[in-house]
């Protein structure tokens, strides 16, 4: 790990008032305001609620931190990105590539995460039965998340191929398509039913089948209060992450920079 | 020759090296996630009975009204409210029964032939808290859907589905005290999900119910010590769960 490299880029995330301004209406405004509105009206939260408090929100807040993470100028916003100035010294591409991860990660998990126990905070005030169990889950969740997606995220940034860049964004919207609604059958249809219905679920199965391959999900609520542990979710995930960490470094040191570099 | 620079060493390191750690523990996890993916294949290939932690019971059935199912054709959509006489008979038993155990009825619609029915029955469903909440607070049944084995469905099971809207399985819905729709959850959702789905509905109808012994608080004449009894009461909690089947055959 650089610290140097660490500390421009928590200052790249946290002092540019555009990406600000961004996470706290997405991550904190609009979540906590619709679950104000849920819990003064009695009304169930949304789909759009579970997405903005979840892993959908996570990446969402992600997308905004790692902006210009790959970009190649020196004078890009304060503290902004300087690859050129880092890899014409002699710096290994590993340790700028697993130094923006941990403080990207940390970041965001930790918006993700205090999100989640205002969240859980403004429901217990008002009479929502929640347990510290539950609030745990959470926290261990997002961190979770935000070390999977900001790994994902800094692979496909930092991997100039436009084919791989395509695949990687339509991956991402399919495996977000997938995340509007969680794995269901459609009701009302026998053997051979509506062609439409067929096609929507092959939709749904099929982003939903990348999205176990690409993003899968580890549901901590499960692994702590379950008497029989099961690995295989923090395998995929463990495999995930180290793969996407180990291609995102490959991916750098096939690249070439130089002070010229547009 | 030129002095050897102690320095030159570490200035000599490669700034591409990739770290063998990383990618050794990369390729152990990526081993380790395909074998795991072939041990699951070869498990679903074999039948595996759902665990179930929530013990359902049965109701009086009704019977198969084949006047009410049409083929596809000649289908026309009835008003989406409308159940029959018998149907609404059984839901106002249903409520009846959840109001004299203090609880709230809480609907499981279900189908046997699907794959995140019988997910969400291994997983949300038989988490531990998400069962102590369940058995606490709800009365829970669950409604299943024949229409793919048998072709058509129990009237009571058709009008279920129609009253409370439900397009895909598995779908939990939890009804107020007069039978109507409090909250919907939609799919095979996490059990931290379902555990806060239901937390937040029992809090948004336990502050409906308030609102309504406030109301009539300030509008009947009997005492509020009274009033503070039902309440609490409503409030109470136990231990009873009940099923909606459809008849076999």
């Amino acid at each position: 790990m650089n610290s140097t490299i660490m500390k421009f880029t928590a200052m790249s995330a946290c002092l540019d008032p555009l990406k600000l301004l961004y996470v706290f209406m997405l991550g904190f405004v609009m979540p906590i305001g619709m679950k104000v509105a849920s819990m003064f009206h009695g009304a169930s939260d949304s789909q759009t609620f579970e997405m903005l408090t979840g892993k959908v929100g996570v990446a969402f807040v992600l997308m905004v931190l790692c902006l210009g993470l790959a970009g190649n100028s020196a004078t890009q916003g304060r503290g902004g990105e300087y690859l050129p100035l880092i890899f014409t010294r002699p710096v290994t591409r590993s340790e700028y590539v697993l130094s923006k991860w941990l403080v990207i990660t940390l970041i965001g998990g930790t918006l993700a995460a205090l999100q989640n126990i205002i969240v859980a905070a403004i429901g217990y005030s008002m009479g929502e039965v929640i347990t510290f169990s539950a609030v745990f889950s959470m926290i261990v969740e997002r961190f979770m998340d935000a070390g999977l997606i900001s790994a994902a995220m800094i692979l496909t940034m930092l991997n100039k191929k436009p084919a791989f860049q395509i695949v990687a964004i339509l991956s991402f919207y399919i495996w977000l398509a997938g995340q509007t609604i969680p794995p269901v059958s459609v009701a009302g249809m026998s053997a051979g039913g509506d062609l439409s219905i067929e096609a929507t679920k092959f939709m749904l199965s099929a982003s939903q089948y990348i999205a176990d391959l690409i993003l899968p999900t580890v549901n901590v609520y499960d692994l702590i209060s379950t008497k029989v542990l099961s690995l295989s979710p923090l395998l995929s995930y463990l495999s995930a992450v180290t793969l996407y960490l180990a291609f995102a470094i490959a991916s750098t040191n096939k690249r070439e920079f130089f002070y010229g570099t547009n | 020759m030129a002095p050897t620079n102690p320095e030159s060493k570490s200035n000599d390191r490669s700034t591409r090296v990739m770290p063998q750690a990383l990618v050794l523990v990369a390729a152990l996890f990526l081993v380790g996630r395909i074998t795991d993916i072939g041990f699951q294949l070869a498990r679903s290939s074999a039948p595996q009975a759902v665990q179930q932690s929530i013990q359902w019971h049965d109701l009086p059935e009704l019977t198969m009204d084949s006047n009410s199912f049409k083929t596809k054709q000649e289908f026309v959509p009835p008003p989406v409210l409308d159940v029959s006489p018998e149907t609404k008979q059984e839901i106002d038993k249903v409520l009846t029964l959840s109001r004299d155990q203090n609880k709230y009825v809480l609907y499981e619609f279900y189908a046997p032939w699907s794959d995140p029915c019988k997910k969400m029955e291994a997983t949300s469903l038989a988490n531990e808290q998400v069962n102590a909440l369940v058995e606490q607070h709800f009365m829970p049944f669950r409604v299943t859907d024949r229409l793919k084995q048998l072709g058509k469905n129990p009237r009571l099971v058709t009008d279920l589905q129609k009253k409370y809207r439900i397009f895909a399985f598995p779908t939990l819905v939890i009804v107020d005290e007069r039978g109507e729709t409090a909250a919907t959850l939609v799919g095979n959702c996490s059990s931290l999900t379902t555990y806060r789905f239901l937390s937040r509905t029992i809090h948004s109808l336990e502050q409906k119910s308030r609102a309504q012994q406030g109301t009539r608080i300030g509008s009947d004449p009997r005492s509020t010590h009274e009033i503070s009894g039902i309440v609490s009461s409503t409030t109470a909690s136990s231990n009873q769960t009940l099923a909606v089947e459809s008849p076999k055959g």
